[in-house]
């Protein structure tokens, strides 16, 4: 342009020569100062034509087309806005312009349109415009093209997450299980179950590490309790030991097993103290099938242990190892002293301290010896031990990293063994290695990880976990959660799990329930489990007199459990320590437990009670009150109720049952004082003697 | 650029075809620079911006119980439900941008720097400051919370009333 | 040609036009030297030129194309300025909303990046054609030393652009390059420390290519050109025997030359 002018004014014009189409275009300057302001013009155009026909303005003319035909145009059509849609949050980095297509996401009116990107989001848990949108579901917020925006591209590497993954960004912030998702609980109780942090390091936002559950046996004195051959066909393969083996499988070569399991017997030292011995009874005493398995079923061992019945099912609790080839795999004396007293062999375990009589010790070990397959270890023969298998057992352990999970007396836990986790759900895929046909996308290498962890490359050495397919994607949700926008969290937002509570009974009934293993079960002030009912506030909640009937003869309150509280024979002396220890203990501030009697209610009361109880409220559908009549086995009987609960916890049970035990399922009925009274007579009234009467 | 532009001139005579290419040069920069002005217009307005939204959600009406004043500080914005309805006062004094204070026990809006003095309905008292505490425009939204716009004054004395 | 030159003419009559430019209008050779002389900008330029070496054979006109690619630089680099921190924080999201969310923001970048190849590529062509065609002989010797360092500016503004989208290529083509400088003996470490304005590419880098680039080496490159094409003029134009195909034709006088 410039070019032509200047010649226009200095050059005259020239003949026409030749009438080519570059003559006749660009033959004199003329020409050429023509054409080529047309071909500026042309190539300027491109400019506001590519934004006219940008990605965004087209969904947002098919939007306002889809909504012209519609009953609540009007409406949503005052909600569009045209142009540019931004959520931004400076504190969290967010700076989305999704809504800029997704132009419906809020319109509850738009429930019949499934056609993306105008279809309505599902119930929000959170508020768009404080959190927007890549908070949750990833990809690249500030992008307006589709593919920019949610696919993986050259210069964003992270694309939407894809749904099945959705509820690791809630564990972003939420440490602590939530009701609405349950794969990432799942997830994480898996992670914690199968001890993921023994050798994966992840340091959690809110300070500290994760911790592993699982507490695998120590090995320091495992020639005390099995074989050679059992810990070689055992690192061989676990899970055919046991199906429900926690234990990984290391692919161990014929060699490795051998080495492995020279080393660990001879590493093995003598436990100390003299403690350990076998009874006497029991290696005389003939194994009575039928007693033995009626103690094993008194003594709800199925509630920790499982066994697997000749269908082939798993029975029993995961809690304590599996006991299908028991027999195959404990030296009988072992398994004496440890029914006897397991707190011997591991001060620490889980398992209670039954007080069994030598004759039951006898009784039960026979059973359980009985329990092993011939054909386990039949084909396992070992020569007896070199120096060099030892040797090499121990580099075996170390580079295996046995200690990370297990204590072995000579090696130590190395620190940083695998690769640290902590940020693992943000990884850049450009540092992974993907395995050949899979596509390269973060969860689909974290899964593949977790399906065939040796997949990926030779001489790796995670070993093989045989998890479901469902448990993959939980766990890959739950690794998802641990990523750099977690670690970054304001602190506004982050929601961190309360610490694991540290509280420890005091005295001599302190003692006794570490013995007994209360904690396995029961939780109080916060440390415990879940797997009974929380004991915090049982001195509110329970009547002395039935605490200690029940110490001593633990009756089911819910036949429809097949966990029970075991009978643990404790001595009178026993009794009393711990119910004068949990009744003057455990007592909630909340109300005064002497406030109401436990008896001596007007009949009329107890009778208005009793319509309430069948018919206003129709307790009976959960509860069982007459055991011939009603029918309900959801909550727990309430047969003798009278003589069990506290008068004053019925009464403030029955007002707000979410207050006293949050998150129980009885409902909260928002009992008036009169039918809350009413109902608490009446329930007062079921009383173990009054039933006996009935009886007869 | 169609093809009988390129072709009807060649049949013209040598004049008229330098008539036509000056034309059309002419015409095209013409264009060009009216378009480049729109072109500029456009480029230098900005399709997003990064400042905070002058339009407050301040949540349901319930939420302020009558005859309270609230101040939210980081927004500097007093929410009042009086008797007569709700309205917003900007919280920033008028003399020299002091957030103000609601004193409950006097029922005036003080600032704290200069001692200027304001009535509930935001009316100068007494000075330093210059003017009345501006009324922002106060409506209801669909979901039904109470919504503010920072950006908009309107003449005092206009509720809400819900 | 006949009612556009009438409209020039009536502007260049304009009271406007003559007291901004001076030059009235005219077909005389007077008139037509005096727009060249009284122009700020035409001066630089030859008042007279050869209609022979006009002709797009003799020079392909790579020197003006260079300068208009120069200018478009120019232009479309200080509109992306408008919308660009020189910030860590800032610079690749402020790149991205170039893309995404700017007005012809892409268009813009693109033309700039275009541009600045194709400027590299016509600096380069330029060269090998004066090489060539013996152009930088006597009395051009130091129009081609101008030329020469006219090289250097553009290889450096291409450079210190590079960094400014702040992308992982940005920052690893600069420190790659930037260890390159550190090889110079005894003062290379002072360099590379100076350039980066500390010992990695971090936001002082980042400040100091963007000042580099908006800033020195374009003010330099148009003191520059300007001297550039005044000297093409000094030198005896366009038309000087020594960068003629005659010339080349004619292998003794060079050689009496040297």
């Amino acid at each position: 342009m410039v070019l032509g002018l200047a010649l226009e004014s200095v050059v005259e014009p020239s003949k026409h020569r030749r009438p080519s189409l570059w003559s006749q275009l660009f033959g004199d300057p003329i020409r050429a100062f023509g054409s080529l302001s047309l071909l500026l013009l042309l190539s300027l155009a491109i400019a506001p034509s590519k934004d006219h026909f940008s990605q965004w303005r087209h969904y947002q003319n098919s939007y306002l087309k889809m909504i012209r035909g519609r009953g609540d145009a009007v409406t949503l059509r005052r909600h569009f806005q045209a142009g540019i849609q931004q959520i931004w949050i400076p504190e969290l980095g967010v700076v989305d312009r999704c809504t800029t297509c997704h132009v419906g996401v809020k319109e509850a009116g738009l429930t019949d349109v499934s056609l993306q990107p105008f279809r309505r989001h599902p119930v929000m848990p959170h508020d768009i415009e404080q959190f927007g949108c890549v908070i949750c579901h990833r990809g690249q917020g500030a992008a307006t093209t589709v593919e920019e925006a949610h696919m993986s591209t050259l210069a964003w590497e992270e694309p939407m997450l894809p749904a099945r993954y959705l509820e690791s960004s809630c564990g972003q912030c939420h440490r602590a299980p939530l009701t609405g998702t349950p794969q990432l609980n799942e997830g994480r109780r898996l992670m914690a179950r199968y001890g993921c942090a023994h050798c994966h390091t992840v340091k959690l936002p809110e300070g500290g590490s994760l911790e592993a559950e699982d507490d695998a046996p120590s090995l320091s004195h495992i020639a005390e309790k099995t074989t050679r051959e059992w810990i070689y066909a055992w690192v061989k393969d676990p899970q055919a030991y046991a199906a429900t083996a926690r234990m990984p499988n290391f692919k161990l070569s014929d060699e490795e097993a051998r080495d492995i399991s020279a080393f660990l017997i001879a590493n093995s030292t003598p436990i100390s103290g003299d403690t350990f011995s076998l009874p006497t009874a029991a290696q005389n005493t003939p194994s009575d099938p039928t007693a033995g398995a009626s103690l094993y079923g008194e003594s709800f061992c199925a509630t920790c242990h499982a066994v697997q019945n000749a269908a082939g099912n798993v029975v029993g609790g995961d809690i304590g190892p599996e006991l299908t080839r028991i027999g195959n795999k404990v030296r009988p004396e072992w398994l004496a002293a440890w029914i006897k007293n397991p707190r011997v062999y591991d001060p620490l375990t889980a398992m209670p301290h039954y007080r069994f009589s030598d004759a039951q010790v006898a009784v039960l070990t026979g059973y359980l010896q009985t329990k092993s397959d011939s054909e386990f270890l039949a084909n396992v023969h070992l020569d007896p031990r070199t120096p060099e298998q030892v040797a090499h057992g121990k580099l075996l352990c170390t580079e295996y990293g046995c200690a990370s999970c297990h204590e072995i007396s000579g090696i130590k836990k190395a620190e940083n063994f695998a690769p640290e986790l902590t940020r693992i759900g943000s990884k850049p895929i450009s540092q992974l290695i993907f395995a050949a046909g899979m596509p390269h996308t973060l969860p689909a290498y974290i899964s593949g990880k977790l399906r065939q962890p040796r997949a990926f490359a030779a001489g790796l050495k995670m070993p093989q976990y045989n998890f479901t397919a469902a448990q993959i994607d939980a766990i890959t949700t739950a690794l998802l959660s641990l990523n750099e926008r977690a670690q970054t969290l304001p602190a506004r937002l982050s929601e961190p799990l309360s610490p694991a509570s540290n509280y420890q009974p005091a005295g001599r009934a302190g003692q006794l329930m570490n013995d007994l293993a209360c904690f396995s079960c029961h939780r109080i002030n916060g440390r415990g489990s879940d797997l009974a009912p929380d004991l915090t506030w049982e001195g509110s909640v329970v009547q002395g007199k039935w605490l200690e009937e029940f110490l001593r003869n633990p009756n089911t309150l819910r036949p429809a459990l097949i966990r029970r509280m075991p009978k643990f024979n404790l001595t009178a002396d026993e009794i009393a320590t711990l119910s004068d220890y949990i009744m003057t203990v455990y007592q909630t501030p909340s109300f005064d437990r002497e406030s109401m009697p436990n008896s001596g209610y007007p009949a009329v009361l107890v009778e208005e009670g009793r319509q309430l109880f069948y018919s206003k409220y129709a307790c009976q559908s959960c509860h069982i009150v007459d055991p011939k009549a009603d029918k309900g086995y959801i909550g727990p009987t309430l047969t003798e109720v009278g003589s069990r609960l506290n008068a004053t916890w019925v009464y403030h049970w029955l007002k707000d049952p979410q207050a006293l035990r949050p998150g129980t399922i009885e409902p909260n009925r928002n009992l008036t004082e009169e039918d809350a009274r009413a109902l608490t007579a009446f329930l007062m009234s079921q009383k173990e003697s009054a039933r006996q009467e009935t009886r007869k | 650029m169609p093809d009988e532009r390129q072709l009807q001139p060649a049949k013209l005579q040598d004049g008229d075809r330098r008539a036509f290419f000056v034309k059309l040069g002419v015409g095209s920069l013409s264009i060009a620079a009216v378009g480049a002005v729109g072109f500029g217009y456009q480029f230098l307005s900005p399709n997003v911006l990064f400042e905070p939204s002058p339009i407050l959600n301040v949540g349901k009406p319930e939420s302020y119980p009558p005859d309270s004043v609230t101040l939210d500080a980081n927004s500097g914005i007093y929410l009042i439900h009086s008797n007569e309805g709700f309205f917003a006062l900007g919280a920033v004094c008028t003399h020299l941008g002091c957030l103000t204070a609601w004193k409950p026990e006097l029922g005036i809006i003080a600032c704290p720097c200069h001692g200027s003095k304001f009535s509930r309905t935001g009316e100068k008292i007494e000075g330093p400051a210059p003017r009345s505490l501006p009324w922002y425009r106060v409506w209801l939204s669909e979901e039904g919370d109470l919504m503010v716009d920072r950006s908009t004054t309107i003449r005092s004395m206009q509720f809400l009333r819900v | 040609m006949v009612t556009s030159a009438n409209y020039f003419d009536q502007l260049r009559k304009s009271r406007v036009w003559r007291s901004i430019f001076r030059s009235g209008t005219g077909a005389s050779t007077l008139h037509r030297s005096l727009v060249i002389q009284q122009d700020v900008f035409l001066h630089l330029f030859p008042t007279k030129v050869r209609r022979r070496m006009l002709n797009i054979g003799v020079t392909w006109y790579l020197g003006t194309l260079t300068f208009g690619t120069f200018m478009i630089l120019v232009s479309t680099g200080i509109l992306l300025m408008l919308y660009y921190h020189p910030s860590v924080p800032q610079a690749y999201s402020d790149t991205k909303d170039l893309q995404f969310v700017v007005t012809s923001g892409l268009f813009l970048r693109n033309l700039h990046r275009w541009s600045a190849h194709a400027m590299v590529f016509l600096v380069f062509a330029h060269m090998f054609r004066v090489f060539y065609r013996g152009a930088y002989r006597p009395p051009r010797e130091f129009n081609w030393i101008i030329g020469v360092i006219l090289l250097l500016i553009t290889l450096l503004l291409s450079y210190t652009g590079y960094l400014l989208p702040w992308d992982q290529l940005a920052f690893w083509a600069i420190t790659v390059g930037s260890n390159i400088a550190s090889a110079v003996p005894l003062i290379g470490n002072k360099i590379h420390f100076l350039l980066l304005g500390g010992n990695f590419v971090n936001a002082n880098a980042l400040l100091r290519f963007y000042v580099l680039h908006c800033m020195i080496l374009p003010l330099a490159a148009m003191v520059f050109i300007a001297i550039h094409f005044w000297r093409i003029r000094k030198d005896g134009g366009l038309y000087s025997h020594s960068s003629q195909p005659p010339a080349i034709s004619d292998r003794s006088a060079p050689k009496e030359d040297r």
